[in-house]
C-alpha cells in the first residue's frame, strides 16, 4: 500500500551508497521482499520506474528476492511452510517460530565508477 | 569499471533510527507509550473513550490521534477532557516516527504517564512502522472474522497485546474463539488477549488495570538514559 515511500527508501540507500562507493550509474539493484513485509513486489516494479527516472538510476535492472514465510518447531525441530494447517512430528500444533517472511532490505547494487573509464568487468 | 557492492541495508532503516530516538526520549520521561492499530470499524477509538474514562483520574496521559482525512477520533478523545493531539495522513496507510515526532511539539511530555498513538486503520502498513512505543496494542472484532489473525500475521507477530472486542457480538456471529485464540498462538504464544466489549463494559477494568500495572513497571525501572 505504501510501495512509494518504501522506493523512497530504497533510492535514499542507492543514492547514499552510490556517493559512498562514486559512482555515475547505477546499472542493477536487488532488495529482498519477504512474504509477510506487507510490500507487494509487482506496485514495487512501477514505483522503481517513477524513481529512477531522470536519476542515475535510470534504465538500471531492478529485481526482487521474494522469501516465503517459513518457520520450525521448536520441540522436535521440524521446517515448517507457510502458517496454515501446520503439522510437525509432535502430537498436537506444533510449537511455532517464524524464521523467514518479514525481510524487507536492499541487498546489492551493481554501478560503475567513472574514473576506471571502462566497463564490464564483473 | 562495474562495481558491486553488497549493501544489505533495511529499507525502513529511517523510521527506525527515529523511532529509537523517540523510545529514549519517553524512557528519559518515564512516558509508557501505546502504539493502538486495528481495521477501520475494530472500535479502536470506542475502547480509548472507555479506557479514558476508567483511568484518566488516575493517570496524566495525553492521546495521538491518526486518521485520514478528518478530526473526528479527536474530537471524541477531546470531549473526554485529556490532551489529544492530531495527525491527518491525507491518504497516508500509516503513521511513521517523524510525523509523532512533529506531533509531540503539541505536547507537554513532563506531565505525561501515558501517551495512546491510535494509529490509522488498516492491520497491513502500520505493523512495519516502529513510533518509539513499549507495546502495540491491536483490536480485532468479532465481526471481522476468526480468519484475520492468520491472513495479517505480521500485525499479530509484532503486537504484545491484542483486544477481542464486540465479544458481546460472539453468539451472532460464526467467529470461532478457538480458531483465532489458536491461530494467535501459533504467530505470537507471547501475546496477551483481552475479551472486551464497549456496549456491555466487559473486559475495560482488565483492560485498564493490565495498562496501569504496565506504567507502575516503567516508572520504578531504572532508566539507561538518567544513570
Amino acid at each position: 500500500m505504501h510501495e512509494l515511500s518504501i522506493m523512497q527508501g530504497v533510492f535514499d540507500i542507492v543514492l547514499d551508497n552510490a556517493e559512498k562507493h562514486s559512482l555515475t550509474k547505477i546499472t542493477k539493484i536487488n532488495i529482498v521482499v519477504g512474504e509477510i513485509s506487507g510490500v507487494e513486489p509487482e506496485a514495487l516494479d512501477f514505483a522503481f520506474s517513477y524513481f529512477a527516472r531522470g536519476s542515475i538510476a535510470e534504465g538500471a535492472e531492478f529485481s526482487i528476492t521474494r522469501v516465503p514465510l517459513t518457520g520450525r518447531c521448536r520441540r522436535c525441530g521440524e521446517k515448517l511452510q507457510g502458517l496454515v494447517n501446520l503439522e510437525c512430528k509432535c502430537e498436537g500444533p506444533p510449537a511455532y517460530e517464524m524464521l523467514t517472511g518479514t525481510e524487507l532490505y536492499v541487498n546489492t547494487i551493481a554501478g560503475e565508477n567513472e574514473e576506471d573509464g571502462y566497463d564490464e568487468a564483473d | 569499471m562495474t562495481k558491486q557492492i553488497e549493501v544489505v541495508s533495511d529499507i525502513l532503516q529511517a523510521n527506525d533510527q527515529l523511532s529509537l530516538e523517540l523510545k529514549l526520549l519517553f524512557d528519559s520521561k518515564g512516558i509508557f507509550v501505546i502504539n493502538f492499530m486495528g481495521s477501520p470499524g475494530a472500535g479502536k477509538t470506542s475502547i480509548l473513550e472507555k479506557l479514558v474514562q476508567t483511568i484518566k483520574s488516575e493517570v496524566k496521559m495525553a492521546v495521538i490521534e491518526g486518521d485520514l482525512y478528518t478530526s473526528k477520533d479527536a474530537q471524541r478523545i477531546e470531549a473526554q477532557g485529556i490532551p489529544v493531539t492530531q495527525i491527518n495522513t491525507c491518504g497516508g496507510c500509516h503513521l511513521d516516527s517523524s510525523m509523532i515526532q512533529q506531533a509531540l511539539t503539541a505536547l507537554a511530555l513532563d506531565d505525561l504517564d501515558l501517551l495512546i498513538i491510535e494509529n490509522v486503520g488498516n492491520l497491513v502498513c502500520p505493523s512495519s512502522y516502529d513510533l518509539g512505543e513499549d507495546i502495540k496494542m491491536v483490536a480485532l472484532s468479532v465481526t471481522e472474522g476468526d480468519d484475520k489473525p492468520i491472513k495479517y500475521p505480521a500485525m499479530f507477530q509484532r503486537a504484545q497485546l491484542v483486544i477481542l472486542n464486540k465479544i458481546d457480538l460472539l453468539e451472532y456471529t460464526n467467529f470461532s474463539l478457538d480458531h483465532a485464540l489458536g491461530d494467535i498462538k501459533t504467530i505470537n504464544p507471547a501475546l496477551e488477549v483481552f475479551n472486551l466489549s464497549c456496549r456491555t463494559g466487559e473486559g475495560i477494568i482488565e483492560l485498564a488495570q493490565y495498562i496501569s500495572s504496565q506504567i507502575a513497571a516503567k516508572r520504578t525501572r531504572p532508566q539507561t538514559t538518567e544513570r
